[in-house]
């Protein structure tokens, strides 16, 4: 049954180009659409079982974009290589302001608090920081298809990487949450007390949720700036902060197969009402979207996940029938 | 040189001095709330970005002035706050932190793209008042329209601090920061206290964002900015007294003015909330271990 | 040989003197009961033992090695085990969940933790209802589960602050024999907190005192109920019930 479900979504996720009618535009949307779904899936690892509120996605992934791009713009480094060292700086940043929180008690309200500082913090310092960012967008070179500088003129080659990206993510944070890292991750959620007197190191396993969910923010934020050309740091984005930690929590905090579920169809919604009614009125297809979100977050307080749960029990066995 | 930075430092501190008084009204309604209500509101912010708007769109169209405009916004973003209350806090008061956290975003997120789709992105600014002159003391230059709206601050928040003193409603409500279920248990009616609380609290919001619009324009991003600031300034005051708070917004005030006018302006909010992770490290509980 | 010694313990909070002064001893195997009335400072004792709190004075010794100041998950580590005044259940997890959470602490192999916290469940009797969740269970359920997760720690030293609050007498004496067994078959010294005099006085192999924060008195559970100053601090606390 497992690998029944696991092969369709992987037929589908490498469908989907066909689907568009191999389309750059579309290619271009889903492609950002599973690179914002990744990040909510690796944000389940903080915020989901370890039941810390980050709102610093839009920093890891502005970094990844910025460490990237710089390398690739600037010594012509390949983007894989990119990747793997914005991850790895995302990764220490969120340790040097992770250790801290952490080590100091700092959680709930206050905690989200402070990662949405640390995204508007970052963004500014690589405004002045004119070396490597400034006001200016950077652009990296162009290359008509270069797989190994990791640059193509069409989308579809971004599209099978953050495909990839999204499954590894999905199997990683599975296979997490099964483990002991998992359990000790949701014991601390549920009461960090309690988990302590069991024996388990609160602040480490925090940290590490920390660090293994901005490592991969950061890698979205690198296959973006390959993607869209160019760096700049208004990528130290609040807004996909918020989107990460909403979409989150309407998929159902520490559900499986609902963030990634929800996410796929929420952005799909708001990026139609964007091309709908965007041009209408700007920002209206954000309101439409605002309004969704606070309906489901009022009235499911605890996310789509369980809804999506009894559906998929009933799918089956109607098809069994 | 010495003489000539001396008085710009002088004139900064000023700046951040009437700055502050303004933030402190701000950061007042929030800590009212959460105080009061113990509720988390994530979208304060958002609330005082949409009092800016307001005060914008009163000077334009009705009175030509900002400085009339909290007649408007104070009543205006009273009831906001009535509808709010009975819409959606009502539902998250007895909520955990999580639940009233992602409600609250999701306002947030409402409120900063409604006010997208209406006024854009560029920012508005209201016509100058009347006010907006200036005079010197000595080498120190004062503007007018910035020294009333600190003095506005610090009458209402004056006022405040009576109400909560003296009246049975007032004490009702400091009483139930200390201890809610104390309160219920002393036969108050805690919605009907709540209720309240989120009104004044908005209608501090209202007058705040009219006394704002003195410094600066507005964008939908400032939601952020204003949001961020205000909970700084709870964490560094603790929800204790108004005097705790107006100490602690003139203290961001001042850290405002001193990066904006000493360092670089586009460095301001490195500084802000540089200092805000920083408080947040060294009293991590915030308010006096509440939470 | 000593589980836990206590030397010239004290703690303040603000003006308010919780301990002061407080030297006590656990034997390894010992059933020790700690009573006194409210505000006492018997659970500021646990949270300084468990970490949660730290001593303004004094040293905290754990089978002869000195853990003052570690936190408790390293205090955990160490060989003990704690339930809470208040219950602090995992209302998200089912019960074979949390008590897993517990098994892991010795167990790194998942086959191993979970034969261990089979084997606490059914000790403590709720191996009937691990797959359901914390929140679908009452309070004296709650209280079985804490005490099954943290014996699947394999604790050498269990602390239980009012485990038998709000039970029933049938309940209570299930308790006292399931406390028995615990120390009887698992070797394990146990250190309780407690107001139901039927269960420390039943169970206790020595009876410690706490008044204000000293030590008033302690010995066997015959004499220190027959000592006058007891029943005027704790008796006499709790007017006349």
């Amino acid at each position: 049954m497992k690998t029944y479900s696991a092969l369709g979504a992987a037929i589908a996720l490498a469908a989907v180009p066909f689907l568009v009618g191999l389309n750059e535009y579309y290619l271009f949307l889903v492609t950002l659409i599973l690179l914002y779904t990744t990040i909510v899936v690796a944000w389940q690892l903080i915020g989901g079982y370890g039941g810390q509120l980050d709102l610093g996605a839009g920093a890891y992934h502005g970094l990844g974009a910025v460490v990237t791009g710089f390398l690739m713009v600037n010594y012509g480094v390949s983007g894989w290589v990119g990747l793997l060292v914005s991850g790895a700086a995302a990764a220490g940043v969120a340790f040097l302001i992770g250790y801290p929180s952490f080590r100091l008690g700092l959680k709930e309200v206050w905690y989200a608090l402070s990662s949405l500082a640390l995204v508007l913090i970052l963004q500014k310092i690589f405004l002045l920081w004119t070396d490597v960012a400034g006001p200016l967008e950077r652009y990296i070179p162009y290359a008509e298809f270069d797989p190994v500088f990791m640059r193509a003129g069409t989308k579809i080659f971004y599209y099978y990487i953050t495909a990839a990206l999204l499954a590894s993510t999905f199997l990683i944070v599975s296979r997490i949450r099964r483990s002991k890292t998992g359990l000790y991750l949701i014991s601390i959620r549920e009461n960090e007390e309690a988990a302590e007197m069991l024996g388990v190191d609160v602040r480490r396993y925090k940290l590490q949720a920390l660090m293994i969910y901005s490592f991969i923010a950061a890698v979205t934020g690198g296959i973006y700036a390959s993607m869209v050309g160019f760096y700049h740091p208004t990528l130290f984005d609040s807004w996909i902060s918020i989107q990460t930690a909403t979409l989150a929590i309407v998929g159902g905090l520490g559900h499986l197969l609902g963030p990634p579920i929800v996410s796929i169809i929420l952005l799909t919604v708001q990026e139609y009402l964007r091309i709908t009614l965007g041009a209408v009125i700007i920002g209206l297809h954000q309101v439409i979207f605002g309004i969704i979100l606070v309906v489901i977050i009022m009235f499911k307080p605890d996310g789509l996940g369980p809804l999506i749960d009894s559906l998929a029990r009933r799918f089956p066995a109607s098809v069994r029938r | 040189m010495g003489a000539d930075f001396g008085v710009q430092l002088l004139q900064t501190i000023l700046f951040g001095v009437m700055l502050g008084g303004v933030y402190a009204l701000a950061a007042m309604g929030l800590a009212l709330l959460f105080g009061v209500a113990n509720l988390v509101n994530f979208a304060h912010g958002e609330y005082i970005m949409l009092a800016m708007y307001m005060a914008f769109v009163f000077s334009v169209t009705i009175f030509q002035d900002p400085v009339l405009t909290p007649l408007f916004n104070i009543p205006l973003f009273f009831a906001i706050g009535v509808i709010t209350y009975l819409g959606i806090f009502k539902r998250l008061i007895k909520a955990p932190p999580l639940s009233q956290i992602a409600a609250t975003v999701g306002v947030l997120v409402l409120l900063r793209n409604l006010a997208l789709a209406i006024w854009a992105a560029e920012p508005k600014a209201p016509p100058y008042t009347v006010f907006a002159t200036s005079f010197s003391i000595g080498p120190i230059i004062v503007p007018l329209d910035k020294l009333l709206a600190m003095a506005v601050s610090f009458v209402t928040l004056f006022l405040l601090n009576l109400f909560l003193e003296r009246t049975r409603l007032g004490v009702a409500m400091r009483a139930s920061a200390d201890d809610v279920e104390a309160v219920s248990l002393m036969g108050v009616d805690t919605n009907r206290l709540f209720l309240l609380t989120t009104g004044i609290s908005l209608a501090l919001v209202g007058l705040s964002g009219s006394l704002i619009m003195t410094y600066q324009a507005v964008t939908p991003t400032s939601g952020l900015l204003f949001g961020l600031l205000t909970w700084a300034i709870v964490a560094l005051a603790g929800l204790g007294t108004v005097k705790g708070i107006l100490i602690a917004s003139i203290i961001f005030g001042l850290a405002d003015s001193l990066a904006s006018g000493l360092w670089d302006p586009r460095g301001r909010e490195i500084v802000l909330y540089g200092l805000f992770i920083l408080i947040l490290w060294v009293r991590p509980k915030g308010l006096f271990g509440r939470r | 040989m000593d589980a836990l010694v206590l030397e010239g313990i004290s703690k303040n909070f603000g003006a308010l003197a919780a301990l002061t002064n407080v030297n006590m001893r656990v034997q390894v195997g010992e059933v020790v009961g700690l009573i006194g009335p409210n505000g006492a400072g018997k659970t500021t004792l646990f949270n300084i033992v468990t970490g949660f709190t730290k001593p303004d004075r004094g040293r905290v010794k754990l089978f002869g090695e000195d853990v003052t100041g570690l936190q408790p998950h390293q205090i955990a580590a160490r060989g003990v085990a704690r339930t809470f005044q208040i219950v602090k259940p995992f209302f998200g997890m089912t019960v074979y969940e949390t008590v897993l959470v517990g098994a892991y602490l010795r167990e790194k192999d998942e086959d191993n933790a979970r034969q261990r916290a089979e084997v606490a469940m059914k000790l403590t009797g709720v191996y009937h209802l691990r797959n359901r969740y914390a929140r679908e269970l009452n309070t004296p359920q709650l209280k079985l589960v804490e005490l099954a997760r943290s014996l699947a720690t394999q604790p050498k030293l269990l602390m239980l602050d009012e485990i038998v609050a709000g039970l029933t007498p049938a309940e209570v004496d299930a308790m006292t024999a399931l406390v028995k067994r615990i120390r009887d078959e698992m070797g394990v010294t146990v250190l309780l907190v407690e107001h139901v005099m039927r269960f420390v006085m039943n169970i206790s192999d020595r009876v410690v005192v706490l008044n204000y924060g000293e030590v008033i008195a302690e010995g066997s559970p015959s004499e220190v109920s027959s000592n006058l100053k007891v029943i005027e601090a704790y008796l006499g606390g709790k007017s006349g019930s």
